[in-house]
């Protein structure tokens, strides 16, 4: 096995959800200095659902994993990533982190919605081309 | 004495690095380029595994994976099982039947042996052997 066969299998993506699961559930445990029992009440689930996830074992329904997240306060932000482009930059030893970006305008230009920061680099750049804003349309009426 | 190096192992790419250990035979004849054809203790770990544990094989490197980029883990798959007064750490990790032992080294983890759940005692002891011998072999040199 080399390490695109790892990152294209569901054994390596099972693995990530797993135990980041496990990493938010410990740490909102040791905050609020609760243990096995204690978060399992203040959830309402039993004991031992909360010892397999905390094993690392979780394979629940999505909705369960929505649950917990929303009960250690995490939203459960999902990403999907175009495989082929996550391979070739984990071999460049490029990773990926979530942070948070301002929500972009989307101004009408030219009787359509193009987004704002297209609009004013690609204006600033041909100004008196409009038809090139269309390459970067983003939705039409 | 028992000659040794360490090899990267590939499939596994982070913060921390990952070597196996390659034990050398006493016969090798270096100036011949025929250390590419000994196997690491990882390598031919893989190879020795039935099919029925391949899967499991997946998953415990995406744990060794984790653990190379400080990532959580739960206690379930990884563990410290340094003993009291020893100096160099030793790790566990776990996936279902199949386990891997190493050693922490200055930002790396040099894995020395890969094991089943049901041979832990024995493992472990042959884990220990060879840590013994290859910090001996680093003390000569």
């Amino acid at each position: 096995m080399n390490r695109e066969d790892l990152l294209r299998s569901k054994e390596y993506w099972m693995v990530q959800v797993q135990n980041e699961l496990y990493g938010v559930i410990e740490n909102y445990m040791k905050k609020n200095n609760l243990n096995r029992t204690g978060f399992a009440d203040k959830i309402g689930v039993s004991r031992g659902y909360v010892t397999q996830v905390l094993k690392g074992d979780f394979d629940h329904k999505i909705s369960k994993l929505v649950e917990l997240s929303l009960s250690v306060n995490k939203a459960p932000v999902v990403n999907f990533i175009d495989l082929d482009t996550f391979v070739k930059n984990d071999a460049n030893n490029l990773t990926y982190e979530i942070y948070p970006i301002y929500r972009e305008e989307t101004i009408s230009f030219a009787n359509q919605k193009v987004n704002s920061k297209f609009y004013n680099s690609y204006t600033n750049l041909i100004p008196a081309d409009e038809t090139k804003v269309e390459a970067v349309l983003i939705s039409s009426n | 004495m028992s000659k040794f190096v360490k090899r990267k192992i590939e499939t596994i790419n982070g913060k921390q690095h990952f070597f196996e250990l390659v034990v050398l035979p006493e016969n090798i004849n270096l100036k011949n380029n025929d250390l590419k054809e000994v196997k690491g203790v990882w390598k031919q770990y893989e190879e020795d595994l039935e099919e029925k544990y391949k899967s499991s094989f997946r998953s415990l490197t995406a744990i060794m994976n984790r653990k190379a980029n400080l990532q959580s883990l739960s206690k379930d798959k990884f563990r410290d099982i340094t003993p009291t007064g020893e100096v160099i750490k030793e790790y566990e990790f776990k996936y279902q039947d199949l386990r891997a032992y190493g050693i922490k080294l200055p930002n790396e983890v040099l894995v020395i042996l890969g094991g089943y759940k049901n041979k832990q005692t024995d493992d472990c002891r042959q884990f220990r052997a060879l840590k013994a011998k290859y910090l001996e072999s680093i003390k000569t040199t």
